[in-house]
């Protein structure tokens, strides 16, 4: 027999066999209660892991989409909570988007390196939604960078993870104040430096923005203090285990201090 | 000549099912069932859509004079006639089955030939059973019955094949 006929025969075969079973179990079904009541439980459960794993299948699929909506909606809370609690140090803020004299606005990443020694960040906001130079890029898990550069409708900054980039930080929230620089090493370690020697320092405290430089709003958590050693014979370096996970990071929010121009000229003037 | 005494056969093996069926009751145990042994007897050259047809007739007579449930032996007996075909070739090989008129002892060996009714038979009374008792008895139970089942239809099988098929 030609394998073309042959071929078609299966198939014919087989639908008919399928067709006939199926005939079959409509007959058996309508005549017996019990098997009735079987080939429907069977039924139902091999609907059921079809369809579950079909569900399964295109929840996996729109994993990214509902993971980008929780990030967002995870930033907008970090926002939230951020304003409240700012709003209990100063009470006179009447408005949300100015609080303790800083302004929020949340940006997604562009563009971010990660793997050198003066990483950079575009941001998809610019001059056109109020962003300005010197604005502070942070996220409810810390800092993430400062805006050098302007555009319409982009940003342009330096990343923490960037050899130029330090910070004012404190350990707690009343301890002593050093600046925090990135160790170069790790993107998820720092180093808090020119504490006092006489300053004791637990590993396990936890190191916060200071609200001393004019960019950052203060008690930011940053992250965990590690081991400590003496630098230079004269201070004490702390090693900072970050929260902010670099390689993670897509939603972040620009804060720019509204006061900045008035503490500039303040600065001109006593200079 | 040959086709009218395989017909004449069939008719009777069938009636002979449905007296097994409505009179020969041994055991809970113990099933007889002769199709499986008659589908492997159909003529070879029978093509596979007609095969599925006269099992779809004989098997829905022999529910419908049983007594019994009504398609219960054709759910069994359709995937027996489907998988014919496909055991013989697995069995005795595609350049065999291609100058195959149809199935014969002396011709393919009764080892053979007893090894794919065996395997047919075991599928039936796999579905058989298991569909018959749709979820109410015990597996030791089922288990049982498709080994007590299988040998003794097994045994009247090979004599219904001798007859049919020589």
């Amino acid at each position: 027999m030609p394998r073309g006929k042959s071929r078609y025969l299966n198939l014919l075969s087989a639908a008919i066999f399928i067709g006939l079973e199926f005939a079959a179990l409509g007959l058996l079904s309508s005549s017996a209660p019990i098997q009735n009541i079987w080939l429907n439980r069977f039924s139902h459960r091999t609907m059921a892991f079809l369809w579950g794993g079909g569900e399964d299948l295109r929840g996996y699929i729109g994993l990214a989409r509902r993971n980008e909506a929780l990030e967002r909606e995870n930033e907008e809370l970090s926002r939230m909570i951020r304003e409240y609690s700012l709003r209990k140090f100063e009470s006179e803020a009447d408005s949300p988007e100015d609080l303790h004299g800083f302004r929020f606005t949340p940006a997604t990443i562009v563009k971010m390196s990660r793997n050198n020694q003066h990483n950079y960040i575009i941001l998809d906001k610019g001059s056109a939604d109020g962003v300005k130079t010197e604005c502070g890029i942070i996220t409810a898990n810390g800092v993430v960078g400062i805006i050098d550069a302007v555009d319409k409708h982009f940003s342009y900054g330096r990343a923490f993870t960037n050899a130029n980039m330090k910070l004012s930080a404190r350990i707690g929230r009343l301890g002593s104040v050093g600046p925090l620089t990135w160790d170069g090493i790790s993107s998820g370690s720092a180093i808090l430096k020119e504490l006092p020697l006489q300053v004791t320092v637990h590993p396990g405290d936890t190191i916060f923005t200071s609200g001393f430089s004019s960019i950052f709003p203060p008690d930011i958590p940053l992250g965990i203090a590690g081991d400590t050693r003496v630098a230079s014979g004269s201070t004490t370096e702390v090693h900072v285990s970050l929260f902010q996970d670099f390689s993670q990071l897509r939603f972040v929010t620009i804060v720019e201090n509204l006061k900045l121009d008035a503490i500039k000229e303040l600065e001109n003037k006593v200079n | 000549m040959r086709d009218s005494r395989f017909f004449l056969l069939f008719l009777l093996t069938v009636a002979v099912q449905i007296l097994i069926s409505n009179f020969l009751n041994l055991s809970q145990f113990v099933m007889i069932n002769l199709m499986p042994a008659l589908i492997l007897c159909i003529p070879y050259r029978i093509s596979s859509p007609i095969l599925m047809l006269i099992t779809f007739i004989a098997g829905f007579f022999v529910d419908l004079m049983a007594g019994g449930m009504l398609g219960l032996t054709l759910v069994a007996l359709l995937p027996v006639a489907f998988a014919r075909n496909i055991m013989l070739n697995l069995v005795l090989g595609s350049d065999t089955l291609s100058r195959l008129d149809s199935v014969s002892l002396a011709k393919h060996g009764s080892t053979r030939i007893s090894l794919v009714l065996l395997i047919l038979l075991m599928l039936f009374m796999l579905i058989y059973i298991w569909t018959d008792a749709a979820g109410t008895r015990p597996v030791w139970f089922l288990l049982v019955k498709f080994l007590c089942s299988t040998i003794v239809s097994y045994a009247i099988s090979l004599l219904l094949v001798k007859i049919a098929a020589p």
